[in-house]
């Protein structure tokens, strides 16, 4: 089936053959094989992967979207942004988790400065799970 | 005929238009570049998100209740009444880019005015509010001067609420917007497009079969208010990065074209400082010489 990736940057995927996906639905991971039923849906923040006809699974980082299962052949996804393993940098990712940890020790931070702080955490870790992966199928 | 120095003087103004409009183009062509680029990237997104939209409109068992969506059995051109949100450039100097939207809107006044209720004319960019703030034939509505300037995505997000909620409190029973679709550097196409309300597209219904079904995940009216809040806004951006574009090009061409006009220009009034000069030495010989042939025959007599 086709996989289409789109972020308002830019096509981050588009129209590779895939034989499963994997995305961060709110309801929970969800995987998505040829023939699935038609579905739209909601992402949250988190990991995604799919595995192309030829060569190595691919990993990334998706934050809120949506995805669409159309015909069982075609899989759509829009997301705010899109981050793939390759491009995480995570001595970087490491510096923004401690950030945002020191910001959240902070005992007077309101509660949307909190929200923000803790998305921002678990982006971080997301994106050194993520980056960690794909150093583990390089080798 | 002009004398020498004011054909001199009047090659130095020229070139000095010249050297300005040259250094206009130059800035029109790198704020064109950064304009394409964002709305090219942009444009596969805001795409798909109406896609996503007009498939869960056009899925018959899904049923959507939502404030955005057209009413059952309502037609689409006979409407009450009917906002139309005008989009042009803050500054001008870009031939006709927005002479056409103008164009565009006072065409559709004239066709379409008398359908409507009561037709209220909003405004994004400085120039096509300078135009219609006298005229008569319509209502006032707003102009979103704090939305113009650089094109962010906040501020389309903000615009999009504005109209959407304004819509929603039944202030407006349509929503358009007339904008100019970036094609290329020399053409952009003045559009009307439907914003508000949401209608399902006939193609999608009639290809949709009567029992076709899907999934929504966590539910429908999650998925839709989410969905509709993010396309509202997106589609809002896609126009301003539209209009922006659009405008960078249609001034690069035109002070592409006033430079080469400038460079013509210079060119005869040279040709013409040339003559003028040549045609002044040839005087002034020949003074000299009838002079000193003159001279000489006296002498010789």
């Amino acid at each position: 089936m086709q996989l289409n990736i789109l972020s308002p940057e830019k096509r981050v995927v588009s129209s590779t053959e895939v034989s499963s996906v994997t995305l961060p639905g709110s309801e929970g991971q969800i995987q998505i094989l040829p023939q699935h039923a038609d579905m739209i849906g909601t992402l949250e923040t988190g990991e995604f992967a799919f595995q192309p006809l030829d060569g190595n699974p691919i990993h990334g980082v998706i934050t809120s979207g949506f995805f669409e299962v159309r015909g069982g052949e075609s899989v759509t996804v829009t997301a705010e942004t899109v981050e793939l393993a390759k491009e995480i940098d995570p001595s970087r990712a490491r510096t923004a988790q401690k950030k945002a940890e020191n910001a959240l020790t902070d005992p007077e931070l309101d509660s949307k400065l909190f929200r923000k702080y803790e998305l921002k955490l678990q982006r971080s870790l997301i994106r050194q799970q993520v980056a960690g992966r794909e150093v583990q199928t390089r080798q | 005929m002009a004398s020498i120095k004011d054909l001199k003087t009047r090659i130095g103004s020229v070139k000095n238009t010249q050297q300005t409009t040259k250094a206009m183009k130059m800035v029109s062509a790198a704020k064109l570049r950064r304009a394409q680029d964002a709305l090219i990237s942009n444009r596969p997104y805001a795409k798909q998100l109406g896609v996503l939209v007009d498939h869960m409109l056009a899925t018959p068992r899904i049923s959507l209740d939502s404030a955005v969506l057209a009413k059952e059995g309502a037609t689409p051109i006979v409407g009450g009444r009917i906002l139309l949100l005008i989009v042009t450039s803050d500054r001008g100097l870009c031939a006709g880019f927005n002479a056409t939207i103008i164009k565009t809107a006072m065409k559709w006044l004239a066709e379409n005015g008398r359908k409507y209720e009561s037709v209220t004319f909003s405004f994004l960019g400085k120039r096509g509010y300078d135009f219609f703030r006298s005229r008569r034939g319509f209502i006032h509505g707003d102009y979103f001067e704090e939305y113009g300037g650089k094109v962010t995505f906040k501020k389309a997000n903000d615009l999009a609420k504005k109209l959407v909620d304004s819509f929603v409190a039944g202030e407006y029973e349509e929503v358009k917007i007339l904008y100019n679709v970036f094609q290329n550097a020399i053409s952009q196409i003045p559009t009307l497009e439907e914003f508000l309300p949401l209608r399902p597209k006939a193609a999608e219904a009639a290809e949709a079969s009567p029992d076709a079904n899907v999934i929504v995940k966590p539910d429908t009216t999650q998925v839709l208010a989410a969905l509709l809040s993010k396309h509202f806004a997106v589609q809002t951006f896609r126009v301003m990065l539209e209009s922006q574009a659009g405008e960078q090009g249609a001034r690069m061409s035109a002070m592409e074209n006033a430079t080469k006009n400038a460079g013509e220009m210079i060119r005869k009034l040279t040709l013409q400082y040339n003559k003028q000069r040549q045609a002044n030495i040839t005087k002034e010989l020949l003074e000299i010489i009838s002079g000193s042939e003159s001279s000489k025959s006296q002498a010789a007599s």
